[in-house]
C-alpha cells in the first residue's frame, strides 16, 4: 500500500515535470511583478489540480462512453509520453523559443497544457479507472505529487536564475529518460493486455 | 574479464566522447591550454561521480517505480537508437545547443559525458545479473578512455580535423545503432519469455 503510494507519487511527479515547466512559466510571467507572479502561479496550479481531479473521477466514465478500453488508453498515453520525452532529451529549440504574450496568462497555456497536459491526463484516467489500486489512493498520490511540484514552480524565476539555461536543460535530459521508461512500461502493459 | 571489456566498450560507445568533442571544444574555446586541462580533469571527475550516482539512482528508481527488465531494455534501446540515427545523419547540434559561459558540471560533466544515454545503459546493467564490481571496473575503463579523449581534445581535433571527426561520429553512430537494436531484441525476448 505504502509502496504503491510512493510509486504513484513518483510517477505522477515525473510526468507533471515541474522542472521542465520552469522555463515556460518564467517566459509567460516575466512581465508581471513578483507578487502577482506568485499569485498567478498558485491560481494556475489550483486550476490544473481541479482538472486533474476531474479526470481522475470522470475520465474513465467518459472514455467508456467513447468505447475506449484501458489497453488503448495505456498505449495511447505511452505514445504521447514518448513524443513528449523525445524533445526533452534532444531539446528541440521550438520548445524554448516560446513567444510570451503581453497579457497575463489565464488557464491556457500554464494550467493547460503545461501542467495538466495530455500525458498526465492519460495517466490519471488510467490509474483512476481502478486498474491498480483504489481511486482514493490515486487521488492522494496526485495531490502529493502536485504539492511537490508547487514549490518548484513558485520558485521558477529564482531556479531559472540559479541553475541557468544549461542547468535546467541538463536536468530535463535526465527526466526525459525517466519519462521514456514510464511510457515504455505503459505501452508494454497495454500490449500485453491486448495480446497476452 | 571478457565481460568487463565488452561492457566497457559498450559504455565507451554510449558516452560517445568523440561525438561530443566538438561541443566540449566550443565550451572551452578561448581558454588557455593549461586552464583548459584543469577544466577537463575537474569535469571528468564530476562525471565519474555522476556515473556511479546514476548506477545507484537507477537501481532505486527501478525499484520504486517497479519497471520490469524488458521495459528498461526496450526504452534504453529506443533511446540509443534515436541517438545513433542523429549521429549517423549528423543532425546532432551539440555545439550550438549549450550556452557558453563558465562550464561547471553542466554541460561538460553532464550531459556531455554522463548523459541520459549513459543513464539508460547503466540502469540496464544495474538491473541485470552482472556483478557490481564487474560493472564498476567497466565504468572506470570506459570513463578513463573518454576522459583521455577530452584531455587531448585539441590535439585530436587538430590531427583528424572536422571531416575526420565527422567520419568517426558516423562510424560510432553505426556501432551504437547495433548495440541499441541488440538491446531492443533482448527486451522483446525477455518480454515474451517472462512477461511484464
Amino acid at each position: 500500500m505504502m509502496k504503491q503510494l510512493i510509486h504513484l507519487i513518483l510517477l505522477f511527479w515525473i510526468i507533471l515535470d515541474p522542472i521542465g515547466n520552469v522555463p515556460i512559466f518564467v517566459v509567460f510571467l516575466k512581465n508581471l511583478d513578483p507578487k502577482r507572479q506568485r499569485f498567478v502561479i498558485l491560481r494556475e496550479m489550483l486550476i490544473a489540480l481541479g482538472i486533474l481531479i476531474l479526470f481522475l473521477f470522470f475520465g474513465a466514465t467518459f472514455f467508456k462512453f467513447l468505447n475506449i478500453d484501458t489497453n488503448s488508453l495505456e498505449i495511447t498515453g505511452g505514445i504521447i509520453l514518448i513524443l513528449i520525452a523525445i524533445p526533452m532529451i534532444f531539446s528541440h529549440p521550438d520548445r524554448e523559443n516560446l513567444k510570451a504574450a503581453k497579457e497575463e496568462p489565464f488557464i491556457v497555456p500554464l494550467a493547460v497544457p503545461a501542467i495538466a497536459g495530455p500525458g498526465i491526463l492519460a495517466a490519471i484516467t488510467l490509474y483512476g479507472s481502478g486498474v491498480e489500486g483504489s481511486q482514493w489512493l490515486v487521488l492522494t498520490a496526485v495531490v502529493i505529487a502536485w504539492l511537490f511540484s508547487l514549490p518548484i514552480l513558485l520558485l521558477a524565476p529564482f531556479l531559472k536564475k540559479r541553475m541557468g539555461d544549461n542547468g535546467l536543460r541538463a536536468v530535463e535530459h535526465l527526466f526525459g529518460y525517466l519519462l521514456v521508461l514510464i511510457a515504455a512500461q505503459m505501452i508494454l502493459h497495454g500490449l500485453v493486455g491486448v495480446f497476452g | 574479464m571478457d565481460n568487463i571489456i565488452s561492457i566497457a566498450f559498450t559504455l565507451f560507445l554510449v558516452i560517445d566522447a568523440l561525438g561530443t568533442l566538438p561541443a566540449y571544444l566550443s565550451q572551452v574555446e578561448g581558454i588557455e591550454t593549461k586552464k583548459c586541462l584543469k577544466i577537463a580533469i575537474r569535469e571528468s571527475l564530476f562525471a565519474l561521480i555522476l556515473m556511479f550516482a546514476f548506477f545507484y539512482i537507477g537501481q532505486l528508481l527501478l525499484e520504486l517505480l517497479g519497471f520490469s527488465r524488458s521495459t528498461v531494455e526496450l526504452s534504453g534501446g529506443i533511446l540509443l537508437f534515436l541517438i545513433a540515427i542523429r549521429l549517423i545523419f549528423s543532425i546532432e547540434e551539440h555545439s550550438t545547443r549549450w550556452k557558453k559561459g563558465k562550464p561547471f558540471i553542466v554541460p561538460i560533466a553532464t550531459p556531455l559525458l554522463a548523459g541520459p544515454s549513459f543513464f539508460a545503459v547503466i540502469t540496464i546493467f544495474a538491473e541485470s545479473d552482472i556483478a557490481n564490481y564487474t560493472i564498476f571496473s567497466a565504468v572506470l575503463i570506459a570513463w578513463f578512455a573518454s576522459a583521455l579523449i577530452y584531455l587531448f581534445g585539441r590535439p585530436i581535433f587538430n590531427l583528424i580535423g572536422d571531416k575526420g571527426l565527422l567520419a568517426c561520429q558516423r562510424l560510432m553512430g553505426l556501432l551504437i545503432a547495433l548495440v541499441s537494436v541488440r538491446m531492443i531484441l533482448e527486451g522483446i525476448k525477455e518480454l515474451v519469455r517472462n512477461g511484464l
